[in-house]
C-alpha cells in the first residue's frame, strides 16, 4: 500500500505541453473545422462558439503524452500516432441485445443516432430526449452549459474539446422532478468501422428523480483503427439518484477515449459501476463533484483484459462540501502482455467535515508479462475525515486452487470460478437483475474465450 | 486398495517422510497418530496430489496404478478425497456452484452423465438431510462466515456427495467443542463401507472414542514407528507420544 500525495488542484488546468509535431493532430483538426463549418446554420449560435473554442484547445495542447501528470501511463499520443500497426486479432465482443431487457434504447452507429433502431422519444413519459443535432430550442440553461463544459478535472481539456468540437450527435436527457422512471435508459454503442464520429451526452436528474443509466460499446465489424471517443455530463440536482452502469467489449482495432463528470447536489447518490472487456486502449475518466451535503457516490468497476490490451481508470473524487461519503473499489484480471492502470484521487477541501472516502483497488496478474500501475491519491485538507485507499497485484491462491482441484475441479476450470469470484463483487454491487446477469454472463463469455494462464 | 512403500518426501528441499509404509484395504479405518511435526499433512497433501510435496522415493500404488504423477483432480475422479484441517472460505464460489462443478467434473471424468441442476439439488438435499445439514447454510459463499464445526459438517457433505473409496481425514477434530466433534463423528461414520477405506489423521486420541479404527498407527520422523488395534490410541493417550516413540526406537 502507498500513499503519495501531489500538488494541490487548485489554479484550474495543469500545464500542457505543447506537441513538439502537429502530424498526429493534423487529420483530426482538419476533419473538426470542416465539421464545424457544415453544421453552421444547422445549430445555435451558443454551440458553434462554444465547439470552436472546443477545437482551439485541442489545437494548442493536441494529444496528451506521457509527461502530462495524469497521462503518465497512458501514452495516448504515441498509441495513435502508431495505431496504424496496432491492430490485430479480433476481439471478443459481446453483442447486448436490446431484447434481452425492456429498455428506452438510443442506438448510436459509430456515433450517429439511429432513430429507427431506438425507442419511439415522442412518446416517452417522466423524461425528455433530445439529440443534439435535433433542435436545441427547448434545452434548459443546465442543460446547455453542461453540454458546453469541457474543464473537467480529469479528462484533458484538449480531448473534451476535441469531443465538443466533433460530436455529431448525442442524448440530452432531462429527468423530470419526481419521476422514478420504470425502465432503464440504455445508451447503446455499435460501432461498425465506418467512420465514427465522437458522442456527447448530457443527463440531468431534477429533483428527487430517479434512473438506470446503462451504457453498451460493442463493435464486432472494426476491423481497422479506430478512434471512438465519448463524453457524458451528469447532473443530480437534490435527491436525484442514478444508477449507472457501463460495459464496454471492443475488438482491438478500437481505441476508446471515455469521460464521465458527475455534479451532486444534497443527498444525491451515483452508484456507477464499469465492465471493461477490452480495446487495444481504453482510458475511463470518471469526476465526481459534490456540490450538495449528504451526497453518496459509489463507484464499482471490473476489468479483464489480454493480448496487449491496456485499461486505464482515472478517477477523480472532489470532497468540495462537508457530509458526504465516496468509495470506489475496482477489480482487475490482467493476462498475457496486458496494462491495467488506476489512478483514484480523492481531494477533500478544508471545510468538508465529515467526509467518508474509501478506495480499493485489486488486481490479479495471470502473467509475468502483464503490468499494473496503481496510483491512489488522498489529498485531505479537513481534520474530521474518514479516509482509507488499499491497493493490491497479486496471483490466484494457491490453497484455493487446491482445495478446488481435490474436490476433482479440474485446474482450468478452478481457474475460471476462482477469477469469477474475484470480480463477482463489483457486478454484485448493480441493484438491476437484468443488468447484472447480463454483465456476469459477459464475464463468463470473457473467461470462455480466454485462454486463462498462471 | 492402497499401499504406500517406503515412502520419502521432500518439502522445500527438507525430508519430511523418511520412508513411510502403510498398506490400506477396502472397509478398513486407519488411524495415523503422531506428534507436532512428524509428517503427518505432509502425508495427506502427498497423498492427494498437492504441489510441492516431492516423491523422492519409495511408491503409492492406489487400486494398482502409482498415483505419484497424477494431478490432485485425477486422483479425486478416482476416488480419493481430502478433508482439510482447515477448509478455505472462498467468497465469491457458492457453496452448491462448487460441489455441482466438482461432482459433474468427476462423473465426466469417469465417462458418467452429467447432472442437471434439478437433480443435482434433489440430490445434495437429500444428503444434507441425512446429515441433518440446515440446506439454508449452501445458499451462500463457499465456507465464508461458517463456524468451524460447519466448516467441517461441509466437508463431509462433500464426502458423502462425491462417495470417495479413500477418505483421508485430517485433523478433523482441531477446532471443535464435543458437540460438534459428535456430530462430525456420526457422519464420517454413516459413510463407513465395505467398499470405502478411511485414514484418520489426528493428534489426539479424542476423535477415535467418536471414530473407533480398525488399525492405529503412530508416526514419528516420518515413519510409521508402531501400529496396533485401537488399544495403542489408548496407551498413547495415557503415556504420551515421547514414551512410545523412544519404546519403538
Amino acid at each position: 500500500m502507498t500513499t503519495s500525495t501531489s500538488k494541490s488542484a487548485e489554479g484550474g488546468a495543469p500545464i500542457r505541453i505543447v506537441a513538439s509535431s502537429g502530424d498526429v493532430e493534423a487529420p483530426f483538426l482538419e476533419k473538426a473545422e470542416s465539421f464545424i463549418r457544415s453544421r453552421t446554420g444547422n445549430e445555435p449560435d451558443w454551440l458553434q462558439r462554444a465547439r470552436s473554442k472546443g477545437l482551439e484547445a485541442f489545437r494548442r495542447s493536441g494529444f496528451p503524452h506521457r509527461r502530462v501528470e495524469e497521462w503518465k501511463y497512458t501514452d495516448l499520443r504515441t498509441h495513435i500516432s502508431k495505431s496504424d500497426a496496432s491492430s490485430s486479432s479480433a476481439g471478443h465482443a459481446t453483442q447486448i441485445e436490446s431484447s434481452a431487457f425492456d429498455a428506452i434504447t438510443l442506438t448510436f452507429v459509430d456515433g450517429a443516432f439511429d432513430r429507427a433502431a431506438s425507442s419511439d422519444l415522442t412518446s416517452l413519459s417522466g423524461v425528455e430526449v433530445v439529440m443534439l443535432e435535433d433542435d436545441l430550442g427547448a434545452l434548459v440553461e443546465r442543460q446547455k452549459h453542461l453540454l458546453c463544459a469541457i474543464d473537467n478535472p480529469v479528462t484533458s481539456l484538449s480531448i473534451n474539446g476535441l469531443n465538443l468540437a466533433q460530436a455529431r450527435s448525442g442524448a440530452i436527457i432531462r429527468v423530470l422532478p419526481g419521476e422514478a422512471l420504470s425502465k432503464p435508459i440504455h445508451i447503446r454503442s455499435v460501432h461498425t468501422g465506418a467512420e465514427i464520429s465522437p458522442a456527447r451526452h448530457v443527463v440531468v436528474l431534477e429533483s428527487g428523480a430517479r434512473a438506470t443509466l446503462l451504457e453498451t460499446n460493442t463493435g464486432d465489424g472494426v476491423k481497422e483503427p479506430a478512434l471512438i471517443g465519448q463524453s457524458l455530463q451528469i447532473h443530480l440536482e437534490p435527491n436525484a439518484e442514478l444508477s449507472h452502469h457501463r460495459s464496454v467489449g471492443l475488438p482491438d482495432a478500437c481505441t476508446l477515449l471515455s469521460g464521465v463528470a458527475a455534479h451532486l447536489e444534497a443527498e444525491a447518490h451515483y452508484a456507477g459501476t464499469t465492465l471493461n472487456l477490452g480495446a487495444a486502449l481504453l482510458r475511463q475518466d470518471t469526476h465526481i463533484a459534490f456540490q450538495g451535503e449528504g451526497a453518496i457516490a459509489d463507484l464499482t468497476g471490473a476489468y479483464l483484459l489480454n493480448g496487449n490490451q491496456h485499461c486505464d481508470q482515472t478517477i477523480f473524487i472532489d470532497h468540495a462540501v462537508p457530509n458526504c461519503e465516496s468509495s470506489q473499489v475496482f477489480k482487475g484480471v490482467l493476462t498475457d502482455r496486458s496494462r491495467g492502470v488506476f489512478q483514484g484521487k480523492v481531494l477533500v477541501a478544508q471545510d468538508a467535515q465529515h467526509t467518508d472516502a474509501h478506495q480499493l483497488s485489486n488486481a490479479l496478474l495471470l502473467s509475468e508479462r502483464a503490468e499494473l500501475d496503481a496510483k491512489p491519491e488522498l489529498e485531505i485538507y479537513a481534520d474530521d475525515v474518514k479516509c482509507s485507499h488499499g491497493s493490491t497485484a497479486g496471483e490466484l491462491d494457491e490453497d484455493a486452487l487446491f482445495y478446488l482441484r481435490a474436490r476433482g475441479i479440474p485446474l482450468a476450470v478452478a481457474k475460471t470460478l476462482l477469477i469469477e469470484a474475484f470480480v463477482r463483487e463489483p457486478i454484485e454491487s448493480i441493484k438491476e437483475e437484468a443488468i447484472r446477469n447480463i454483465f456476469m454472463q459477459q464475464v463468463s463469455e470473457w473467461l470462455q474465450n480466454a485462454e486463462v494462464r498462471t | 486398495m492402497l499401499q504406500i512403500k517406503d515412502l520419502r518426501v521432500d518439502v522445500d528441499g527438507k525430508e519430511i517422510l523418511t520412508g513411510l509404509s502403510l498398506d490400506v484395504k477396502a472397509g478398513e479405518v486407519h488411524a495415523v497418530m503422531g506428534p507436532n511435526g512428524s509428517g503427518k499433512s505432509t502425508l495427506s497433501y502427498v497423498l492427494s496430489g498437492r504441489d510441492g510435496y516431492d516423491v523422492t522415493g519409495g511408491s503409492i500404488t492406489y487400486k494398482g496404478d502409482s498415483l505419484v504423477d497424477l494431478d490432485p483432480e485425477d486422483r479425486a475422479a478416482q476416488g480419493i478425497f481430502l478433508a482439510f484441517q482447515y477448509p478455505l472460505e472462498i467468497p465469491g464460489v457458492g457453496s452448491m456452484t462448487f460441489m455441482r462443478t466438482a461432482l459433474n467434473a468427476q462423473r465426466k471424468a469417469r465417462g458418467e452423465n452429467e447432472l442437471d441442476a434439478a437433480s443435482f439439488m434433489k440430490l445434495i438435499r437429500a444428503k444434507a438431510k441425512e446429515l441433518n445439514i440446515d440446506a439454508e447454510m449452501l445458499k451462500r459463499p463457499l465456507n465464508v462466515g461458517f463456524s468451524g464445526g460447519e466448516k467441517k459438517r461441509n466437508e463431509v457433505l462433500q464426502m458423502a456427495l462425491l462417495e470417495p473409496t479413500l477418505a483421508i481425514l485430517d485433523e478433523t477434530d482441531s477446532g471443535l467443542d464435543i458437540d460438534a466433534l459428535k456430530l462430525v463423528a456420526d457422519g464420517v461414520n454413516a459413510l463407513r463401507s465395505p467398499d470405502r477405506a478411511m485414514i484418520v489423521i489426528t493428534h489426539y486420541q479424542r476423535l477415535l472414542n467418536y471414530i473407533v479404527p480398525d488399525y492405529v498407527h503412530v508416526l514419528a520422523g516420518g515413519k510409521i514407528v508402531k501400529s496396533g488395534d485401537k488399544s495403542l490410541a489408548l496407551e498413547l493417550e495415557k503415556s504420551g507420544y515421547d514414551a512410545i516413540v523412544a519404546e519403538a526406537a
